[in-house]
C-alpha cells in the first residue's frame, strides 16, 4: 500500500509493518530482524514510520510536561490583568448590541451644525502648514487599539469581505495592505473610511492562496497609530 | 482555583480524565456566567506562560513585546474557537496546542517582515528561514489528517493512551482503532515526505 511495491516473499509491507506499528510485534522481535534483512524496502519503510513515531512520542512528552508545569503556575497565580481586560472586552464586544440598534434619532439643527464645523475645519487645515505626511506603513506608536477581530484569518473556504474592529476614537480612516508569503505588496495599498472592505473579483484574483493582510489605523493627523495583521490561506 | 492537572480526579478506567469539567466550564463562558468567567480568565493565565515557554523553547525568536502581542492574538482566537472545544483533552492542553500553532504564525510572520526585526535578531538566513522542524511538520500534518486518525494519533502519542482505552473512549474495538492509527500514521508520513507539512494552512486550533 503505502510503502511501495512488496516482493513476492510477502503479499504486502503492511502486514509486516503495522503489527509493529500498532504494537503487536517488538521492532526487535527475530521475525522482524529477518524480514528487514530480507526486504530494503520494508526495512525502510518501518524506520521511517519509527521516527516519525519517535517524533510524536517527543511532542506529547513535552506537552504534557509543559501543561502541568504551567497550570501548577497558574494555580498559585493571581488572575493576570491583561488577560482579564483582553476577555472582558471580547465578551462586551460580543454582547454589545448592534451598533444601529436603539440609536437615537439626531435632530436636523444638530447636523447642521456639525456640517458646519466639519467645513470649518477642512478650511482650516487646508490653510494650515501641512502635516508632515507619516509612511502608512510603519507604525509610530500605538495610542489606539490595533485591529481585533479581523476576518478572514487562518484557512478559509474563501475570501470575500475583509472586516476587523478598532477604537473608533481617534481612528479616521484605514489602510488595508495585501502582501503575498514573501512580504511582497499584491496590490496597492487601499484607503477606506470603515470596514468591511470588499474587493472586487478581479481584484481578488490577484490574491496568491496564501497571504498576509493588514490594517492600519490612521489618526486625523495622517499618523499609523496601530497596525494588525493577518495570515491567510484559502483553501484549494 | 485551578485544581492541579495531576489530581484531577480519574474515571473508572483508572487513566482517562473525563474533561467534562472543562466542557461545562467552556459552556458556562459562553453563557456568561460570571463565575465561569472568573474562573476562565484565572486558567488563561496559562496563555502567556505557554508562549513564553515555547518561545524559550525556540531560542527566543520573538522578543517580549511579540509574546505580549501574540497573548492577545491567542486569546482572541481562543475566545472564537471555545464553541469547538468539545472536551476531548484539559482546557489547557486545547490551549497549549493553539499556543504553539499561533506561535509558529507568529515566528513565520516576522521572519517574512524584516522590517520588524532588530538587527541583533537578524541572521542572514532569516529572509527564507522557516521555523519549522520535524515537531511542527507533523503537528501540521495532524491537523490536516483529521478525525479520527488524528484524533487517535493524538491519544495514543500524546496523552499516552492504549488502544484499549481507545477504543472504550470511541465505543469502536480496538482492532478498529489500530487500523484507523496505522493508516493514520502510514498518511502522516506521506504527506510529511511530500513537504507538504511545511504548509501554513493548518487549521487554527482545531485539535480538540
Amino acid at each position: 500500500m503505502n510503502a511501495g511495491a512488496p516482493s513476492s516473499r510477502h503479499r504486502s509491507h503492511e502486514e509486516r509493518l503495522a503489527p509493529v506499528l500498532v504494537g503487536d510485534l517488538s521492532a526487535d522481535a527475530p521475525e522482524v530482524r529477518e524480514w528487514r534483512a530480507d526486504c530494503a524496502e520494508c526495512a525502510a519503510a518501518l524506520d521511517r514510520l519509527l521516527r516519525l513515531t519517535a517524533t510524536l512520542d517527543r511532542i506529547g512528552e513535552q506537552e504534557r510536561r509543559d501543561v502541568v508545569a504551567v497550570a501548577d503556575e497558574v494555580s498559585d497565580a493571581p488572575a493576570d490583568d491583561r488577560v482579564r481586560a483582553v476577555v472582558e472586552r471580547l465578551a462586551d464586544a460580543e454582547d454589545a448590541p448592534p451598533a444601529a440598534a436603539g440609536r437615537p434619532t439626531i435632530p436636523p439643527w444638530l447636523v447642521l451644525v456639525a456640517a458646519a464645523l466639519a467645513v470649518f475645519l477642512v478650511a482650516r487645515f487646508l490653510r494650515s502648514p501641512a502635516v508632515p505626511p507619516t509612511d502608512p506603513g510603519r507604525p509610530s506608536g500605538v495610542t489606539l487599539g490595533a485591529p481585533l477581530a479581523m476576518e478572514p484569518s487562518g484557512t478559509v473556504a474563501a475570501v470575500r469581505a475583509f472586516t476587523w474592529e478598532a477604537d473608533a476614537d481617534g481612528a479616521d480612516r484605514f489602510v488595508v495592505r495585501v502582501l503575498d508569503p514573501r512580504g511582497r505588496p499584491v496590490i496597492d495599498p487601499v484607503e477606506i473610511g470603515a470596514p468591511p472592505w470588499t474587493p472586487d473579483d478581479a481584484l481578488l484574483r490577484r490574491f496568491p492562496a496564501e497571504f498576509t493582510w493588514e490594517v492600519s489605523v490612521v489618526s486625523v493627523t495622517g499618523e499609523v497609530v496601530a497596525t494588525g495583521r493577518r495570515d491567510v490561506t484559502v483553501r484549494p | 482555583m485551578l485544581r492541579k492537572l495531576h489530581d484531577r480526579p480519574a474515571t473508572p478506567t483508572g487513566r482517562i480524565p473525563s474533561h467534562e469539567d472543562d466542557l461545562a466550564l467552556a459552556r458556562a463562558v459562553r453563557a456568561r456566567e460570571p463565575a465561569a468567567l472568573e474562573r476562565f480568565v484565572r486558567r488563561m493565565g496559562c496563555v502567556p506562560r505557554m508562549l513564553r515557554r515555547q518561545n524559550g523553547r525556540l531560542g527566543g525568536p520573538l522578543d517580549g513585546d511579540d509574546v505580549d502581542d501574540l497573548t492577545q492574538d491567542v486569546l482572541v482566537v481562543i475566545w472564537r474557537k471555545l464553541d469547538l472545544f468539545e472536551g476531548r483533552s484539559t482546557l489547557e492542553t486545547w490551549v497549549y496546542r493553539i499556543c504553539r500553532l499561533e506561535l509558529m504564525n507568529g515566528i513565520r510572520r516576522k521572519r517574512r517582515r524584516p522590517d520588524l526585526m532588530d538587527d541583533a535578531e537578524r541572521t542572514p538566513d532569516d529572509a527564507t528561514a522557516e521555523p519549522e522542524d520535524d515537531a511542527e511538520a507533523a503537528l501540521r500534518g495532524l491537523e490536516r489528517l483529521g478525525p479520527p486518525a488524528s484524533d487517535v494519533i493524538r491519544w495514543k502519542h500524546f496523552e499516552a493512551l492504549t488502544f484499549d482505552e481507545i477504543a472504550h473512549r470511541l465505543g469502536v474495538s480496538s482492532n478498529t482503532v489500530k487500523t484507523w492509527y496505522y493508516r493514520g500514521i502510514c498518511r502522516l508520513r506521506d504527506q510529511l515526505e511530500r513537504g507538504a507539512g511545511s504548509d501554513a494552512d493548518a487549521v487554527e486550533g482545531g485539535a480538540t
